[in-house]
């Protein structure tokens, strides 16, 4: 019984995001069909690219609450310069992720070289981006000039598959081989565990942070990117919803395999993202949506802390 | 009967996988010194915690003067009246010394001032009592330690205790203090407290103590009177195996060499003072001195930890200056670090993950990638070399005991396989047993041809491991000698700045 019981609570969130998902399967028509199996996995790739800047970020047990104003940031960048080049889908490109990365780079100097606070650093980095994302167009949206090039990046097909979706499926491949078979994802985990013993194990830990932190930023900006590319245009509030999100997703990750995880995460993102369909074809007032992934936030983190790998205060003294 | 005050009978632990104790029994008797030891693991501190209702037993009896009862939580112990006193002292650094004698009392009255001075004369009576010396008004933030473990002692005899628990009180202390430490607790005896004493160091069992039982395996194995036992019989109940203070291999005296491997010019920082020393191949040199003599600060600057203030060190004739420790890692130079659970362990990684973590480049194949198979061999080979006790190499390493914990974080060493080894007290609050294995391991690695630097303020360690030794006396060096030359209490004498 106590065995059960453990076991419940372990994968209580699992076991609640399914009883949502089969909720869904039986009650709403259509729900199981390849048109909605296609819609769940779009709407889930912003979500699982922000996610995964976040899983480099918590693993090295940092926060950065700064990503959704980087995807803000560099959406407009992007696509300010392919406005104002009249139409260069690269050179946006370009300039929105180096933008992303520089975000990146930023809070990373903060945090691992001067030491900073990670929330404070960032909180006052999210306040800094949003404020810099205005200076394009003074808070308007910025849309002419875009080329199907642009739009094909979120909304192209190659054959049957969409573009992005074999692009976020390889994107985490190679992040999964990062943290599984690289020296690297033995570093996160370290830094993130006991920083000082790491540091102590020829762990090069400031490296480290700032290499979460450019990915985080980098990660960022390519979603904000994603999201003007689907839509053709680019606005202040572009990346708004993405924090709670990403850490929804992130800590059911953690809630399900103990640590921060690509593959959790992007497992994650699917069944978050399939609970945000389900809700929009159940026609439910759509902030409930916001309340339930709020709760969830809450309850992954509860059960993550008591068995992630990840955690802060270790140093207990013996009895 | 009635000097009987506490009675424990047919206690079992279970936890998941593992019986940490089984069938113990135990009698403590009014006033007297109680000790109790063990090798790591043994089931001291369970049985501690159950003592003292941090753990809740599977099953057995205990009775206090008689009467039986149930512990349920650390209060409640409190109110039994047993009090625990440990190595690690919880107090708020910024209030004084009588503020934090009497925490639980509310919040309100440690901001009145007319209770402050009535709290401080409270202070004042026990302090008095034990016939300590402890100034009252200061922030417990700036006491010594010594002087903080006197403070808890206090703390715990204002709580009028019947038993009062000490667990390796003295592992932060050197020897003058630890002296004042047992005549204070001698002071308790007279008052009429049974004292139980937990310890790894046998001397202080027969300076201090009355009786002492020895747990084994989660077992109680004997109990004896101090007076009618020896320590060689100690240890072999503790152990299974007879005491051996010998050491591992003949003192080996390597010729002086001009061009020795390490050479360490007139170090210094803010502790350390114009330290100089050379180091040679096959070698173990031991470093000494009190707490706070400068040893770990030079093992600290030797890895890169910290910058020296002046002075140099050469590598082979190579002049280092090292960032961080993966600089010095990569340049050859590895560090075991002193506090494990801060600096040593990785506490949520595997066992495997946390040997290899400096050494990730000798198991990367070709394209970079690391191989889990040659990972499990190397790491399965070390262990076995120290005999690790552990379920899995995939286990968590914070289950492991401290014993073997330190185990592991010699391990790396081993499999650094660097050209400089330093150890920084590499058996703190390890057993005899595993003190041994570790101490082989270590002269093994010397044998190999690298050279070894052990931190240690352990005299005898220094005796049974090293061939040449440095005193150090506040940042100092005060004598330099090959062991040969010196015997344990003259380096104690050299440490305590006695003799020249």
């Amino acid at each position: 019984m106590k065995r059960l019981m453990a076991f419940l609570f372990k994968n209580s969130i699992l076991l609640i995001v399914l009883a949502v998902v089969l909720y869904f399967c039986l009650r709403v028509p259509g729900f199981l069909s390849i048109t909605t199996l296609k819609n769940i996995l779009m709407n889930s790739i912003a979500i699982s690219i922000i996610a995964l800047g976040l899983t480099f970020v918590l693993s090295v047990n940092k926060w950065d609450v700064s990503i959704g104003s980087t995807a803000s940031l560099s959406a407009m960048t992007t696509c300010y310069l392919i406005q104002v080049s009249g139409g260069s889908t690269f050179l946006g490109l370009v300039g929105g992720l180096a933008v992303a990365l520089l975000c990146g780079f930023l809070n990373g100097l903060l945090v691992a070289k001067l030491h900073f606070e990670d929330i404070v650093a960032t909180i006052a980095t999210q306040s800094l981006f949003f404020g810099l994302a205005f200076l394009y167009a003074g808070g308007y949206e910025i849309y002419k000039n875009m080329r199907p090039s642009f739009r094909f990046i979120f909304n192209g097909n190659l054959g049957v598959v969409p573009f992005v979706l074999v692009l976020t499926v390889v994107i985490y491949t190679i992040a999964d081989i990062f943290f599984r078979k690289k020296k690297i994802g033995r570093w996160l985990y370290s830094t993130g565990n006991n920083p000082r013993a790491a540091l102590f194990s020829a762990v090069p830990v400031e490296r480290v942070i700032m290499i979460a932190y450019l990915l985080s930023g980098l990660f960022a900006g390519f979603a904000g990117i994603l999201g003007a590319s689907e839509h053709g245009r680019a606005w202040i509030l572009l990346g708004q919803g993405y924090l709670l999100t990403g850490y929804c997703v992130v800590f059911l990750g953690i809630s399900i395999f103990e640590k921060p995880t690509p593959f959790g995460t992007l497992l994650s993102a699917f069944f978050i993202s399939t609970i945000r369909t389900g809700f929009v074809m159940e026609n439910v007032i759509y902030y409930l949506s916001d309340i339930v992934i709020g709760l969830l936030l809450l309850g992954a983190v509860v059960v993550s802390n008591e068995k992630k790998i990840v955690h802060q205060n270790y140093k207990v003294g013996e009895l | 009967m009635s000097d009987i005050v506490l009675e424990a009978k047919g206690i079992y632990k279970y936890f998941p996988g593992t019986e940490a104790l089984k069938n113990v029994n135990f009698e403590l008797r009014k006033g007297e010194i109680h000790a109790l030891v063990g090798e790591n693991g043994a089931g001291k501190s369970t049985f501690v915690k159950i003592l003292t209702g941090v753990y809740s037993m599977s099953l057995g009896r205990i009775k206090i003067e008689g009467n039986e009862v149930k512990i349920r939580n650390p209060l409640h112990a409190e109110s039994l009246g047993i009090t625990a006193v440990h190595q690690n002292i919880a107090y708020i650094p910024l209030f004084d010394v009588s503020t934090n004698m009497f925490m639980n009392i509310s919040g309100k009255v440690i901001l009145d001032r007319k209770y402050k001075a009535k709290l401080r004369e409270k202070a004042r009576n026990y302090i008095d009592q034990l016939g300590i010396e402890l100034p009252l008004n200061v922030p417990c933030g700036e006491l010594t330690p010594s002087q903080l473990q006197t403070m808890s002692l206090a703390r715990a005899f204002s709580k009028n205790p019947k038993i009062l628990l000490a667990d390796e009180v003295t592992s932060s202390l050197d020897r003058d203090e630890i002296e004042k430490l047992f005549k204070q607790l001698r002071k308790l005896r007279e008052k009429g407290v049974s004292i139980i004493y937990i310890t790894h160091h046998l001397d202080e069992v027969f300076e201090l103590c009355d009786r002492v039982t020895i747990f084994k395996d989660g077992v109680c194995v004997n109990t004896h009177e101090v007076s009618s036992v020896s320590m060689e019989q100690v240890v072999r109940e503790m152990t299974g195996k007879i005491l051996n203070k010998n050491r591992i291999r003949e003192p080996v005296r390597v010729p002086a060499n001009s061009r020795a491997l390490l050479v360490v010019k007139d170090l210094s920082d803010n502790i350390v003072k114009h330290v100089s020393f050379s180091l040679e191949k096959g070698e173990i040199l031991g470093v000494t001195g009190l707490v706070g003599a400068g040893k770990t600060e030079i093992a600290h600057m030797l890895f890169g930890v910290t910058t020296p203030k002046s002075g140099e060190f050469y590598l082979e004739g190579k002049k280092c200056h090292f960032k961080s420790p993966s600089d010095a890692v990569k340049n050859g130079i590895y560090l075991v670090p002193e506090d494990r659970l801060r600096d040593g362990i990785i506490p949520d990684l595997s066992i495997t993950w946390n040997m290899t973590l400096p050494v990730l480049n000798k198991v990367l194949n070709k394209f970079k990638f690391i191989n889990n198979k040659h990972e499990k061999n190397l790491v399965q080979g070390v262990a076995n070399k120290l005999s690790v006790k552990y379920a899995s190499l995939n286990q968590r390493i914070k289950y492991l005991s401290g014993g073997n914990q330190q185990k592991v974080i010699t391990g790396k060493a081993m499999l650094a396989g660097l050209k400089v080894c330093i150890f920084d007290e590499p058996t703190q609050g390890v057993d005899v047993g595993a003190r041994r294995e570790i101490y082989s391991q270590i002269t093994k690695i010397a044998e190999d041809g690298k050279a070894i630097l052990v931190c240690s303020s352990d005299i005898e360690e220094i005796m049974t491991l090293c061939d040449r030794v440095i005193v150090l006396r506040k940042g100092s060096i005060v004598a330099e000698k090959h062991i040969t030359e010196v015997n344990k209490e003259e380096l104690a004498l050299l440490c305590q700045g006695l003799q020249r």
